[in-house]
């Protein structure tokens, strides 16, 4: 399939439709945001380091474990009655996406030899990582808040680069931006489509 | 007739038809729809949509699975292999007969 080619737009329509209400970069969000919950947590509360060291897996396992079976559950009451239901198709891997994300690798090493500093390379790979991931799905889907997203993640790992705090603080102000911003760009997406798509009455539904 | 193009005269005309062209290029890239969603995408009109996806189930091409999402109706639709392989089939002859 070419890049004009009709069956790719009806491809990239169904891929985007993943994304068409925003809730599953809120669910993504708050996940982030429990690095600086946990964070916060285990420096200001009795048994400390058991709050991120045991609860930081547990949550972002189980977050991910059951993170499609929430998404869809919401979309069964929100989405899928106003806009439909549709499942995806996976497309093979694409060359451009690994390539993208082995040139991101290399920056990441290139960074921390040439620093010489393990904390400013981890901030700005932690930061390069969901950004090239973000970046890779705006290109792939046509969604430009991805793009947003991407060079939010990016921005954020370089300036913690070059100011290098400590790293709980740091790895806390990351992901709480890069969640923040999710839960922001899925907000207004999610506000947008509920406002876009009344719910239908229900004989209709 | 030139070369390729009398390959056109053997075209599946279940697919061919403009609108059922569009459901099943829908769902082609699609492990299954429902009617809601076929009904967006496609800009057809429900009693259209219903009539062509009758006609596709017919030919074999479309498996229609009706069920109930809670207490609503949901028409689930996908696309069968032999309807996968029509598809294909024609994606072919026409590249073929218009030189793509």
């Amino acid at each position: 399939m070419t890049g004009n080619d009709p069956l790719v737009a009806a491809q990239r329509a169904a891929e985007r439709y993943w994304n068409v209400d925003g809730i599953a970069e809120i669910y993504v969000g708050c996940l982030f945001l429990l690095v600086p919950v946990l964070t916060f947590c285990s420096e200001h509360l009795p048994y400390g380091p058991l709050w991120f060291g045991l609860g930081f897996p547990i949550a972002l396992m189980g977050g991910i474990a059951i993170g499609r079976p929430v998404i869809v559950a919401i979309r069964r009451r929100l989405t899928y009655p106003r806009t439909g239901y549709v499942a995806i198709r996976r497309r093979p891997t694409d060359a451009a996406g690994i390539a993208l994300t082995l040139v991101a690798l290399a920056a990441i090493v290139v960074l921390i030899a040439t620093k010489g500093d393990w904390s400013a390379g981890v901030y700005a790979a932690t930061g390069l990582i969901p950004g090239v991931i973000n970046i890779h799905l705006a290109r792939s889907m046509g969604l430009a808040r991805f793009y947003f997203l991407g060079i939010v993640s990016i921005a954020a790992g370089a300036a913690l680069a070059l100011a290098d705090p400590r790293v709980p603080l740091g790895m806390s102000l990351l992901w709480g931006v890069v969640g923040v911003s999710c839960v922001m760009t899925g907000g207004i997406t999610l506000r947008r489509y509920l406002r876009t798509n009344p719910a239908p009455p229900p004989e209709q539904a | 007739m030139i070369g390729g193009l009398r390959d056109l005269a053997d075209l599946d005309r279940v697919i061919h038809e403009p609108a059922r062209l569009t459901i099943v290029s829908q769902l082609y890239v699609s492990r299954e729809a429902d009617f809601l969603y076929l009904q967006r995408e496609t800009g057809l009109t429900k009693g259209n949509l219903s009539s062509h996806l009758a006609r596709l189930e017919e030919a074999g091409y479309v498996r229609i699975e009706k069920t109930y999402r809670g207490k609503l109706p949901l028409t689930l639709c996908s696309l069968t292999e032999a309807g996968r392989k029509a598809f294909e089939n024609y994606r072919k002859t026409v590249k073929r007969a218009l030189g793509r």
